[in-house]
């Protein structure tokens, strides 16, 4: 999260990121080593976000990690960043077959797992519900530190009026384009005439956009018969969506799984955990299909590890 | 040694060959030019892969001046008389101290080809230990984005390699290259 601190307001730049990853992954990679006390030899297999993403963070790292995964003949992995976010949770929640709400910055996808794939139920069809929170704090000139998001949520604690926003749900998908350009035109207005506080502006966003997230999970779960939900990404550590998804839960007599920032929050360990599954499982990823993958999709991935 | 520095990204664009700073040991190279090294006729299909067994490869700042034997040319698109279509080329010649080296860097950077543009023609030699690489294009542009995107895929490979096998690489090399 370096990156973002020093981006300012910008959000994400790919170059200013990729050269961040080149400048930090070796030592990174050694002081890991260093720290669990292991040396190559102890390593089985090496995984890596294969997609998606963006394309020069993502090549700065498959780069490091194929050079690794030939330097100590090691197989190598390439591994799906948003089943990366599921297995964590699974492993940390030990939910069995969840339907599971992935929302983060870059993505927002409701997902439920059927013959070996992560069918995606519904998402979004325009920007992430992050990418959503994150422009629209641009706009109110909050702060970044320590993400636009958990400002956003302190703010909403304090706002007290509702002030309605459009809300797009478009049967099991949703759109966030809609009411972020909406909140960018008038939110200058309001705020000038006093109409509303920026906490209640806060409030009102995320009540809004969470709610679409709620109908879709619970259509997805009453198609499923799901009796578990799981929310995973980094806009799950939000504990608004969550208290919402949990009355939606209770409603339905099912029972919501979360994490905290630890792991909602994109972080190595999940594509490890993700990358031990598929390994396990007998994955391989041969060094010709090493690329990455930009817009690479949830239900692309052949689950073998899973009944 | 001090890997290759690093290059621009994206559409930052840069000038490929003096991305190298002072590092490793020696590259030839050019940008812009008409001519390259072309295929020198070395193998450059597939290869097993290898541990790094020799000593650390070596790249220095490529100068923009055709150095001796290079086949490199100034780019005949200052000349005023290209062709409308004119091919842009960025050649580098890198050499690696052993095979290994050259045969792991060239495996790598096959693999990449998602990095380079559809347009920009990508040809990777090995020759003995070392590593041919030429890149053509009609657009400029592309042509140094994606050089600029090989460059530092090449970095990152060099540097990785100089990080996990430092004791082959701490031995004083023989003067090669440059």
């Amino acid at each position: 999260m370096i990156g973002f601190f020093l981006l300012g307001m910008q959000g994400f730049l790919p170059g200013d990121t990729a050269r961040h990853h080149r400048a930090v992954i070796l030592d990174l990679l050694q002081e890991a080593l260093t720290e669990a006390g292991l040396t190559s030899q102890d390593i089985d297999c090496i995984a890596y976000t294969k997609g998606p993403g963006m394309g020069a963070p993502l090549v700065s790292v498959a780069v490091v990690a194929r050079t690794v995964a030939q330097l100590w003949n090691k197989p190598l992995l390439g591994v799906n960043h948003c089943i990366g976010h599921i297995e964590m949770g699974r492993l940390i929640t030990g939910a069995t077959s969840p339907t599971v709400l992935y929302v983060s910055g870059g993505n927002t996808q409701v997902i439920a797992y059927s013959e070996h794939r992560y069918r995606i139920f519904g998402e979004t069809i325009d920007i992430a519900v992050g990418n959503c929170l994150d422009r629209f704090a641009r706009v109110l000139k909050i702060s970044n530190d320590p993400s636009p998001g958990y400002n956003i949520e302190q703010m909403a604690k304090r706002g007290k009026k509702l002030v309605e926003l459009p809300y797009t749900v478009k049967g099991m998908d949703v759109s966030f384009s809609g009411i972020l350009s909406f909140i960018e035109d008038v939110a200058q207005r309001m705020l000038a005439t006093g109409e509303c506080t920026p906490e209640d502006l806060c409030f009102s966003l995320q009540e809004t956009v969470f709610a679409m997230l709620v109908e879709i999970t619970e259509r997805a779960m009453a198609h499923c018969g799901s009796q578990e939900a799981l929310i995973v990404g980094g806009v799950g550590c939000n504990l608004r969506l969550q208290e919402m998804m949990e009355t939606m839960c209770q409603e339905r007599g099912a029972r919501l799984f979360a994490t905290d920032e630890r792991f909602c929050i994109d972080n190595g360990a999940m594509i490890a955990q993700a990358g031990w599954e598929m390994f396990r499982a007998g994955h391989r990823t041969p060094l010709s299909d090493s690329g990455i993958t930009q817009r690479y999709r949830t239900d692309e991935v052949e689950v073998t590890w899973r009944d | 040694m001090q890997a290759p520095g690093d290059g621009a990204d994206g559409a930052d664009g840069a000038d490929g060959a003096q991305i190298l700073d002072d590092g490793a040991g020696g590259a030839t190279g050019s940008a812009g030019s008409s001519s390259g090294p072309g295929n020198p006729g070395g193998r450059d299909g597939t290869a097993t892969s290898g541990t790094v067994a020799g000593e650390a490869p070596q790249v220095e700042g490529a100068s923009p001046a055709p150095r001796q034997g290079g086949e490199a040319s100034a780019s005949a698109s200052a000349s005023g008389e290209a062709s409308e279509k004119q091919v842009l080329e960025f050649a580098l010649t890198v050499p690696f101290l052993c095979y290994v080296d050259a045969e792991l860097t060239y495996q790598y950077l096959t693999s990449s080809a998602e990095c380079y543009h559809e347009a920009v023609h990508t040809e990777l030699t090995v020759i003995g230990s070392d590593l041919f690489i030429r890149l053509t294009a009609e657009d400029p542009v592309l042509l140094q984005i994606s050089t600029a995107s090989l460059l530092n895929q090449l970095s990152m490979v060099v540097q990785t390699m100089q990080h996990l096998v430092p004791a082959i690489f701490s031995r004083p090399r023989p003067g090669k290259g440059g």
